[in-house]
């Protein structure tokens, strides 16, 4: 079956249990630390209306944690869906509202929660589908929810850059291409600034080389930094098919590991979920292995082409 | 369609988790960029993270935070705040950072200077200013 380009494509059982269980440890993980914030400093989101405090501290995990951790267990399996993924989805949220209540805005988890919030939206209409009309939700021939699980969450990913990209344009009424090289003096902050977090470890560098060099080669620095933006505008691309989610996912991993390596800032979760959800080592696998064929399951089809 | 109704909501919405507008470094120009040295009163730089478990990045953005929150519910831009707003939201953050400290038993000397470290880029090579946030 020949699947459309920007559309959900067929995806196997066992290719969809192995990203949910994939994406559910990064959940679990990201929640794992206790928070240690007795108060909201600065409301932001839902902590506008609700108090989330009662999330902070290390005594909030001794049921937190348990919670997420059956939340987990209960996403993955499927069973009594979707307690599971609207559980952790609450979690999510409280837990990284809070930590951006206390004043400093971080934006390495918006994604799983993006991609957690699509999920649940997804699951709950189909659920208010099946109690209101009597009968499940019929999806295209060859689909299912899961096609459309993994096409929310690839939009998830893909909504964050082109987003960024977008306010890119917008804050520099689209000359952000032009102004690129300004970045280098970025790369200094960065420097000083994990520099300065603990003084008595590091080494202070007078000139810091790489921004040096950035500064030093203006048409060089425009290419590498226009590289990035065009990754994240075009991210879109990777809802085309399969071949094209794994390039773009690819791309953003080894972007992501660039921008580590000149400006010392990592954005880990947001590779993961491009390894997860872009790169989709499951479905590959079993592509170059025919497994799923042989297993008369029918393996999903690359989409589009 | 998902993709553009969730990209319209982080743009719309600018700044309420999950939804962002991802603004980091979304605006290079040439004027300064800045981060901040946090030292004990005789200017030795403090190791702020080990101290309150905070960055030198969430200190500035805590500080930044703050300032841009007063002004805008006295209805001003951030650059026209008055020496006591600046006053004001510093004296805020030295408490959010002293509590922090104390918490991992961990306290800050009982002086602190927090000083703005302005970076500007003139062609090829980079000067850095130092301003004096406050001492608190």
């Amino acid at each position: 079956m020949e699947s459309k380009a920007f559309s959900p494509v067929p995806v196997c059982a066992r290719e969809w249990f192995l990203l949910r269980l994939f994406f559910a440890m990064a959940v679990v993980w990201g929640l794992w630390e206790a928070l240690p914030f007795a108060r909201q400093e600065m409301p932001n989101g839902i902590a506008y209306f609700v108090d989330l405090s009662f999330l902070g501290g290390p005594e909030a995990m001794t049921w937190f944690r348990p919670l997420v951790i059956v939340a987990a267990v209960l996403y993955v399996t499927g069973f009594l869906n979707p307690l599971g993924v609207v559980v952790l989805t609450l979690a999510h949220l409280g837990y990284n509202t809070l930590h951006n209540s206390q004043g400093f805005t971080f934006h390495g988890n918006n994604m799983i929660g993006l991609i957690l919030i699509t999920q649940s939206v997804a699951e709950l209409f189909w659920l208010g589908w099946r109690l209101v009309k009597g009968r499940p939700f019929t999806f295209a021939a060859g689909l299912s929810a899961a096609s459309y699980q993994l096409y929310f969450s690839q939009c998830a990913v893909a909504a964050v850059y082109v987003t960024s990209a977008i306010t890119k344009l917008s804050k520099t009424e689209g000359l952000w291409l032009f102004k690129s090289h300004y970045l280098a003096k970025a790369v200094v902050k960065t420097h000083r600034q994990l520099y300065y977090d603990n003084p008595s470890k590091g080494v202070y560098e007078p000139v810091i080389g790489i921004a040096q060099w950035l500064a030093e080669h203006h048409i060089i620095t425009r290419l590498a930094f226009g590289a990035g933006f065009f990754l994240e505008l075009f991210a879109f691309v990777a809802l085309w098919n399969r071949a094209w989610a794994l390039f773009i996912g690819t791309s953003f991993i080894a972007f992501h590991f660039g921008v580590e390596l000149i400006m010392k800032l990592d954005f880990r979760v947001n590779q993961v979920m491009c390894f997860i959800f872009l790169v989709n080592l499951p479905f590959w696998i079993s592509w170059m292995t025919g497994l799923g064929s042989k297993s008369g399951k029918g393996l999903p089809q690359t989409a589009g082409r | 369609m998902v993709m553009v109704v969730l990209t319209l909501l982080c743009r719309g919405v600018k700044n309420a988790y999950p939804f962002n507008s991802f603004p980091m470094y979304a605006d290079p120009s040439e004027y300064p960029s800045n981060y901040l040295v946090v030292a004990d009163g005789a200017g030795n730089a403090l190791d702020i993270k080990k101290h309150t478990g905070l960055s030198s990045a969430k200190v500035k953005k805590i500080y930044t935070e703050r300032l841009n929150r007063t002004c805008k519910k006295k209805g001003l831009e951030p650059e026209e705040a008055t020496p006591e707003i600046r006053k004001e939201a510093f004296a805020e953050t030295m408490r959010q950072l002293r509590e922090a400290a104390t918490k991992r038993k961990r306290p800050l000397p009982e002086m602190v200077r927090i000083t703005d470290m302005l970076i500007y880029q003139e062609e090829t090579t980079f000067r850095e200013e130092p301003q004096v946030l406050g001492e608190g």
